[in-house]
């Protein structure tokens, strides 16, 4: 037992230098010498890699300096979505109290991020506006068109609109207001709409829709998503006029229809993607044909 | 918010003189402590890269301490994917050589398990053991760098030392 400590003791000596001659004579006679001083020599010869400060600091500062520089290109990026914005702006008039932050779609429907992640789908010729500096207390957007509404949880968030306000109890619904239509679809969670002194709880898949005197229908299990998210429009007995003016907007080209078939109710859609196709998918159930005077497309009775 | 100053790690003096310092130190001691994950130049860079950025909020004498923290996570993380491979370089790789006590290894046999045999030390075993080795550095200097006493250090090399030995034969 002394004897093992007094190895021990040598032994430490030993792999620390520290060892005497007369010591080291001593250890030398110990039955595991050979076998230690084997280990102890052939592992100092290890490999466990090499690290070159000069070169390491070398590649740190290269690597530090390009971390500075590419930063700079998001700056510009992010300068020219500012310009962008700029632009916009000075295309719209604005209420006072709305002046913050303003986006409109004049050509093409557009996933916009509020600052809280949630997100605004807006259709073609619409706009929102909101308070960016406020926006934590305060989720507040003013529309004008048509949008679709995905919320992040959170506090109230509310659609102003000139007909009426939406109030968000869940997470997606669509908000579409116009000179005749004050429309709002709720599909996912629970919407409240306060509009003429009136409060209506939408579920998902209701719809509930206000005229001009502020009656509302409502209708349930409408759609899971709006249709013009999925470029197509659908009209349920809307007039020939008012889907011809969606025609219009959509593939910018004029195409009316004449007096006679104007007030035609029409049930059905049509793609945004093919002109042709569109105008087929009107003329087909409505018995019409079109022609075409000075770039305008005329829809008449088929004769 | 600090002004960086003479004596901040925002200074680039400073922070080049905290690189020669603790890079090679941090190098070799997560390289002998784990010696399976690949890479360690880079997770020592990117420590340093963290501290740059964080230079601000890190007083001086809190630098080392930050990196081996820094260091520390990554490595940890990396060895999480590492664990089955480690599993199975573990397995010892049996030689059907019928290898009895008196039988002189061949030099290159006899490193390969020396090798394997350090790999299955203990971790703090073979870091203070190959600082010993490697780094010739004496046991006074391993208890300061590692923050414990001398005489834990002399307990770790020597028992590293045993364990190596038994371990050498049983492969």
């Amino acid at each position: 037992m002394n004897e093992e400590s007094n190895i021990e003791e040598l032994i430490t000596k030993w792999l620390d230098n520290e060892i005497s001659d007369q010591e080291l004579s001593i250890l030398k006679k110990h039955k595991d010498f050979q076998e230690l001083e084997k280990i102890k020599n052939a592992s100092s010869q290890l490999d466990y890699g090499t690290y070159n400060k000069e070169d390491e600091l070398e590649r740190l500062q290269t690597r530090l300096k390009e971390s500075r520089v590419k930063k700079r290109p998001s700056m510009v990026k992010w300068l020219a979505a500012a310009v962008l914005v700029g632009v916009i702006m000075t295309g719209l008039y604005t209420s006072q109290q709305w002046s913050n932050e303003i986006i409109s779609t004049p050509y093409a429907s557009l996933v916009y991020q509020l600052p809280d992640n949630s997100s605004v789908h807006l259709n073609n010729n619409s706009s929102i506006s909101f308070n960016k500096k406020n926006w934590v207390n305060e989720r507040v957007v003013q529309l004008k068109g048509e949008a679709l509404f995905t919320v992040q949880k959170g506090a109230s968030f509310i659609v102003e609109t000139s007909r009426g306000n939406v109030t968000v109890l869940g997470t997606q619904f669509n908000v579409m207001i116009s000179d005749e239509t004050f429309k709002v679809t709720c599909f996912e969670g629970k919407v409240s709409v306060k509009s003429n002194n009136k409060e209506i709880i939408l579920n998902p898949t209701d719809e509930v829709a206000f005229n001009p005197n502020g009656n509302h229908v409502l209708k349930q299990n409408f759609t899971s998503t709006p249709n013009w998210i999925n470029s197509e429009f659908i009209y349920d007995n809307q007039s020939l006029s008012k889907v011809l003016i969606d025609v219009s907007e959509n593939f910018n080209v004029k195409v009316t229809a004449s007096i006679e078939v104007e007030n035609i109710m029409f049930t059905g859609g049509f793609n945004k993607s093919n002109l042709k196709n569109a105008l087929k998918s009107i003329e087909i159930p409505l018995g019409l044909q079109h022609k075409k005077v000075n770039n305008e497309i005329i829809m008449t009775k088929k004769k | 918010m600090k002004n960086p100053q003479d004596e901040e790690v925002c200074n680039e003096d400073v922070y080049r003189d905290i690189f020669f310092k603790h890079s090679q130190e941090l190098f070799k001691f997560y390289s002998y402590k784990y010696p399976l994950v690949r890479g360690m130049e880079d997770i020592i860079q990117d420590s340093f890269i963290k501290l740059w950025n964080n230079c601000a909020k890190i007083e001086i004498n809190k630098a080392r301490a930050f990196l081996y923290k820094v260091v520390n996570n990554a490595v940890l993380n990396d060895i999480k994917h590492l664990k089955v491979v480690h599993k199975y370089e573990q397995e010892p790789t049996t030689s059907t050589n019928n290898i009895t006590p008196t039988h002189v290894l061949e030099e290159k046999e006899f490193h390969n398990r020396l090798q394997h045999a350090i790999d299955l030390l203990s971790e703090s075993q073979r870091v203070a053991f190959l600082m010993n080795r490697i780094d010739g550095k004496k046991h006074q200097e391993i208890a300061d760098e590692l923050g414990i006493s001398k005489k834990a250090v002399e307990k770790r090399i020597y028992s590293a030392l045993t364990h190596l030995r038994k371990t050498i034969k049983e492969l």
